[in-house]
């Protein structure tokens, strides 16, 4: 169709070929930002649930529990169907064999990490300020990448949006004595327990940048859920003996086994299209930048809307300027999106 | 067994010198290994690689309105390729000589000696 209008002058091949390879960081960002809500439904009623029973029998047993007994058990599932239907699953296994498949444990301990972290901080100081904070570790994850991949960031944009991150931060957090269900030295450790799930998962970030470069994406991603699963469950019955109880009431309930599909399904949902294929395509700064501060945006929203925390205009506030410093970070001039890491 | 695409790329492009191998090249190559459907994640996985400055353009051309590029593995990441995949088997899997891949990997091998001793 093209081939009729020779005459036209169009643009150059090397611009052609640069807005061809733009396209695809553009979709990756796409991706991204469309897979938030999921992350907003899942990680929400996760944060409603944790302080609930079973799992608040003791703690941070019950966060270890809806971690290991819902949210990945769900989400390894909901991985396995899109490997299935994608055809991606002989990938699996077929990346074994090589060096760079330690990789895949790598981000497997670093995400349980941060997500029993999430869990906990959730418990202490609610979905609706853990998930804002939580949203940071993209930016983390985009500064190892700058640093160590060299992938340009630090432009004149990325000043104002950090910034921006900051003061939305600060906005959110004057925002806690009406979203956190506990003050004083309890929200003080459940802010030090965030900022430590945003240090695990800004690296785990990092690393599935670096992972995804010579790894494919799908498979790369069911190892790291399949063996979170694995170390989160042996650790869990090993060292707390009433998560045997926490399972067995889990187990027995349908009720909470429904509410731990929506979680597992959520997460799963977010974890394939913002986390992998935003952060395959768009490389860590643009992809974890915007996977991260979205969806955990959404934590934050549907918290306050639709999950019953009550309502705070300092967090909507805040997470928005965190999200305009977030996007100022990614945005970027046309036809300078591709071949960032020199 | 055949290894990932991703691999098989990476492979093919380490076993070519510097001045690459054109994308329908790689296909007709690789065809002999993956079905058709199977590599309509090629270009994808190309424009991956050069994403994040693996690849460079050697040349690219127009054809009928297509963009014909010829890539080539840019000589930085050799070393790191060597230490992340296991290539005598991935070469091996890809019925490529691994005495040929020896040879044509050579220059590159011979270039960055004088970078690092």
């Amino acid at each position: 169709m093209t081939a009729t209008t020779p005459a036209a002058p169009g643009p150059s091949l090397p611009e052609r070929s640069r807005a061809a390879d733009g396209k695809k960081t553009r979709v990756g960002m796409v991706y991204a930002m469309l897979a938030g809500p999921a992350l907003g439904l899942a990680l929400g009623l996760l944060s409603v649930l944790v302080t609930k029973p079973p799992f608040n029998l003791e703690q941070p047993t019950g966060a270890f529990a809806i971690v290991a007994l819902l949210q990945v058990p769900f989400g390894v599932l909901g991985i396995a169907v899109f490997a299935l239907v994608s055809g991606t699953w002989r990938d699996a296994y077929r990346l074994f064999g090589h060096p760079v498949s330690w990789w895949t444990l790598f981000v497997a301990v670093g995400g349980f990490v941060g997500d029993l972290c999430y869990a906990v901080a959730a418990a202490l100081i609610g979905g609706a300020l853990a998930g804002p904070i939580g949203g940071l570790f993209g930016v983390v994850g985009a500064i190892i990448s700058g640093i160590l991949y060299r992938e340009k960031i630090l432009r004149w944009s990325t000043l104002i949006g950090l910034a921006g991150l900051g003061i939305g931060i600060w906005v959110v957090l004057s925002g806690g004595k009406v979203v956190s269900p506990t003050h004083g030295i309890y929200e003080f450790v459940g802010i030090l327990v965030i900022v430590g799930a945003v240090l695990t998962w800004g690296f785990e970030n990092f690393a599935i940048a670096a992972g995804t470069d010579l790894m494919p994406a799908e498979g790369f991603l069911w190892w790291r859920a399949f063996l979170e699963l694995i170390i989160a469950n042996a650790l869990m019955f090993a060292l707390f003996p009433v998560a045997r109880t926490m399972a067995g009431r889990v187990w027995s309930d349908p009720k909470l086994i429904t509410f731990g599909a929506v979680i597992g399904f959520g997460w799963a949902i977010w974890m394939i299209m913002g986390y992998y294929i935003g952060i395959a395509y768009a490389g860590a700064v643009r992809g974890g930048v915007l996977a991260g501060t979205f969806g955990f945006f959404f934590i934050a929203f549907f918290s306050i809307t639709v999950y019953g925390v009550p309502f705070s205009s300092a967090v909507i506030i805040g997470s928005v300027v965190m999200f305009v410093g977030a996007a100022l970070i990614v945005s970027e001039p046309k036809g300078y999106l591709a071949r960032k890491r020199a | 067994m055949k290894p990932p695409l991703k691999y098989a790329v990476t492979t093919v492009l380490y076993a070519t010198d510097a001045h690459g191998i054109w994308e329908h090249e790689l296909f007709d190559l690789l065809l002999a290994h993956y079905r058709a459907v199977e590599l309509r994640a090629l270009r994808e996985e190309l424009v991956s690689l050069s994403t994040v400055g693996w690849l460079h353009i050697a040349e690219e051309r127009e054809y009928a309105g297509q963009l014909l590029r010829r890539y080539a593995l840019a000589d930085h990441i050799r070393p790191v390729i060597r230490f992340q995949l296991d290539l005598d088997k991935l070469l091996g899997q890809l019925g490529m000589n691994a005495g040929t891949a020896g040879t044509a990997a050579a220059p590159e091998g011979a270039a960055m000696a004088g970078g690092a001793p």
